[in-house]
């Protein structure tokens, strides 16, 4: 969405026609309700439930000549029959997702392998569930915002039965001084299956070193600092846009570092 | 037109319709009388700089309109459609002329000078405002009277002892908030700068809790309970302490708004900026040397380029983690890039045919502490109508639906009195410019001196302000003491 702005919510029967029927996450009444209600004027003449595949676009601020710890800038591009286009602000910034691999170079059957992987890995139902809420706004995989990055959390919380469900809950009802004295506001539009389902994602997420998410149409990210031995590097970038019709493009990119 | 640029036109209308609305309307009927004479105000101290301020918030703002009048020529880039940032009055939506801040919602006397400064130039109207008298709070289920309350603490002080004589004593001529400068005010003599909490001796208080100072010194276990203190730092809460005390803020302060809203200040400060001010240019890359700065930002799609002697960098930390900078900030400038954090909020307005709650002779500044709704009050009360807007918080990606939920549950008056008719909200942890309210503190064991002075601190040309930068975090007197600061930075350099 463009913007964030305030929106009337009118307590009365429109209310329910505005929160719709399909979205279960926290902010049901509102903000997405202005991005479906404002979609749903602009393309009222589109077939809406069209199933195409979205194309995505990654762009670079530089994609050559790249040297160890510097930063990059990225751009992505998405349109989709039936969602619209980035360039007119249609697309929502929650729904695009950058993945950043660190892999060693001379490892080229590796690279490949993961490259099918990548292809091949489904969609990690705690990931959708986050880009579906309100997560996002708060938190990120690696760097601190407001909430502690999942790889914060993961250093304190080892997987296990015990503190997925002790997260789980903290998710649901909300969280005050575990971090700080910032709140975590709670999320009753959740089950506690599903946070128990995005806590796991979370710590295993957390947990990979060289692996980095990013949410947004936009963004930077820095090239790790030289590890020790290593001389050449590369990194694999992802880029995807999953459609409201739960259709994920992607466009992946290779860059050499030294 | 092309295809591509109308689509993109409607679209642009559709969207910031809903933000633009909310702004020009009450601006323009303010506006039209004629702007000062600013160059008569004009008296410049030196040779004359080109500068680009990046970020139309308050801060870049008054420092762009203070560089102005310093006779320097400005240039400020604001990535959104609308100038003001944090500080946001909203009049469309409300019925009979009321309005309601979203944002910065109050400033204070004392204090605040730099802000009060403007008022004064701009002649704006100044109102008081009550909405933390007479509140009721609710503690584990039970409303409490501010008399209550204080009854309760006072109870549970005769539990753990009570106060020493000392305490006592000094109880006779001090409110019991200001308890922690019995314990904290000897220290304050050593202060040369409110902006350097180092190298004066106290270094090493960085590392232990305050709360040590206060048993050294004898407190008592009541005076301990009350003050707390064991995780946050001894150098943090004395600084803090001394300049709340410099600022005059150990005496009853007083609170203060903006009639028509605050952003009838920042409404002033961007006409007078005129087209020096350009809106829908996002920063993307800055390029620096010794001599002077150069500026990449997108406009209309495409992407400019401008140089400039200096750049006053106005922007949150939020929006400069996505920003290239060349060559790169130094470490400890990126630590604070990379790890300050903004607290978030939602504001939820109410508005009702009436005032409901008299009718069950209760006071409408009720703290809730319930997860989707900490606090209620009244905003906008001098506006003649029957109806009121109520102005409710709660943390940032609360539903306003659920707000109101709670609001009509926990209501401790008759609930067939309450007659809200609708719900305005502004999401702050949504918002894609604006990401949050004010900059959390620095309080925590060792972690003043990762951000401090490292926050404030320039990088060659490049001159940082925006609330976050100053000393302490109230959002309209840190974003106008640091656009003041940087102003003069770059003017004397
Ligand atoms: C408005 C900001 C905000 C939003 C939105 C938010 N969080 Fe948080 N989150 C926080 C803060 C602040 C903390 C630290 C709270 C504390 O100190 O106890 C936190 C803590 C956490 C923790 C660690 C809790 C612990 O006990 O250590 C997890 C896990 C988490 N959040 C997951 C989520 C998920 C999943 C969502 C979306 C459904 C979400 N958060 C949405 C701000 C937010």
């Amino acid at each position: 969405m463009v913007r964030n702005i305030i929106l009337l919510v009118l307590i009365s029967s429109t209310l329910n026609i505005w929160n719709g029927p399909t979205k279960k996450s926290d902010n049901q009444g509102v903000s997405e309700v202005l991005t479906k209600f404002s979609q749903l004027a602009f393309f009222s003449t589109k077939n809406q439930q069209e199933k195409s595949l979205p194309n995505v676009k990654l762009h670079l601020s530089q994609n050559e000549n790249l040297t160890w710890g510097s930063f990059v800038q990225y751009t992505i591009d998405v349109s989709d029959k039936a969602d619209g286009d980035s360039k007119y602000g249609e697309i929502l910034n929650n729904k695009v997702l950058l993945e950043i691999e660190f892999m060693h170079l001379n490892d080229k059957q590796g690279l490949n392998q993961n490259r099918a992987a990548n292809k091949k890995e489904p969609n990690h139902e705690g990931l959708s569930l986050m880009m579906e809420s309100t997560c996002f706004a708060c938190h990120t995989d690696k760097e601190i915002m407001t909430g502690p990055s999942f790889s914060e959390i993961a250093k304190r919380y080892e997987i296990n039965k015990n503190n997925i469900t002790l997260l789980a809950n903290h998710i649901l009802e909300g969280s005050k001084g575990q971090w700080g004295n910032i709140e975590m506001p709670s999320h009753p539009n959740l089950t506690v299956e599903e946070t128990e389902k995005i806590t796991a994602f979370i710590l295993s997420q957390g947990s990979r070193k060289n692996h980095q998410m990013l949410t947004g149409l936009e963004g930077m990210f820095q090239i790790m600092e030289k590890p020790g031995d290593l001389e050449q590097g590369v990194y694999l970038l992802t880029a995807s846009y999953t459609s409201t019709s739960s259709i994920k493009g992607q466009q992946s990119i290779t860059l050499p570092i030294k | 037109m092309t295809q591509i640029k109308r689509r993109r036109f409607i679209k642009n209308t559709i969207y910031s319709g809903l933000s633009a609305s909310l702004i020009p309307t009450h601006l323009m009927a303010q506006t039209q009388s004629g702007i000062d004479h600013l160059e008569n105000e004009r008296h410049p101290t030196g040779k004359t700089k080109k500068i680009i301020v990046a970020g139309a918030g308050i801060s870049g703002l008054s420092c762009a309109y203070e560089l102005m009048k310093k006779g320097h020529e400005v240039t400020v880039l604001e990535a959104s459609g609308r100038f003001g940032g944090a500080v946001l009055s909203v009049h469309d939506g409300l019925a009979d002329g009321l309005y309601a801040d979203f944002g910065a919602e109050n400033f204070t006397k004392p204090g605040y000078e730099n802000y009060w400064k403007y008022i004064e130039e701009f002649k704006l109207t100044v109102l008081p405002y009550h909405h933390r008298e007479n509140r009721l709070t609710r503690i584990d289920g039970v409303w409490h009277t501010d008399k209550m309350e204080r009854e309760v603490r006072e109870k549970k002080m005769e539990l753990l002892g009570g106060f020493n004589k000392y305490e006592l004593n000094f109880l006779k001529s001090n409110p019991v908030s200001n308890l922690q400068l019995l314990y904290l005010e000897p220290y304050f003599g050593k202060f040369t700068d409110e902006y350097q909490p180092f190298g004066i001796g106290y270094d090493q208080l960085e590392n232990i809790p305050v709360s040590q100072i206060y048993e050294q010194a004898g407190a008592s276990k009541a005076a301990m309970s009350l003050l707390g203190g064991d995780k946050t730092s001894a150098l943090y809460s004395i600084w803090q302490a001394f300049i709340m005390h410099k600022r005059g803020y150990d005496n009853q302060f007083k609170l203060f708004r903006l009639k028509e809203g605050n952003q009838a200040l920042t409404n002033e400060l961007g006409r007078r900026l005129g087209t020096n001010l350009k809106l829908g240019c996002q920063v993307l890359e800055i390029a620096h040397t010794e001599t002077g700065v150069n500026v990449k930002y997108r406009e209309l799609g495409g992407i400019k380029e401008m140089s400039a002697d200096y750049l006053a960098c106005c922007l949150r930390t939020t929006a400069l983690k996505k920003i290239l900078i060349t060559p790169v900030l130094p470490p400890e400038k990126q630590y604070v890039i990379d790890n300050l954090k903004y607290d978030q909020t939602t504001r939820i307005v109410f508005q009702a045919r009436s005032k409901f709650w008299l009718k069950d002779q209760l006071s409408i500044n009720l703290s809730f502490n319930h997860p989707a709704l900490s606090h209620i009050w009244q905003v906008a009360d001098e506006v003649q109508t029957d109806r009121v807007s109520l102005m409710a918080k709660a943390p940032g990606g609360t539903n306003p639906s659920r707000t109101l939920d709670a609001f009509k549950e926990l209501y401790p008056g008759k609930k067939s009195n309450i007659d809200i008719e609708q719900i305005l909200v502004k999401d702050w942890s949504k918002d894609t410019f604006v990401h949050g309210c004010e900059r959390h503190g620095f309080s925590a064991l060792g972690e003043l001196s990762k951000f401090w002075p490292h926050t404030m601190a320039a990088h060659g040309r490049i001159h940082f302000g925006g609330a976050h930068t100053d000393n302490r975090s109230w959002g309209m007197e840190a974003a106008t003491n640091a656009a003041n600061r940087v102003a003069m930075e770059i003017d004397k350099s």
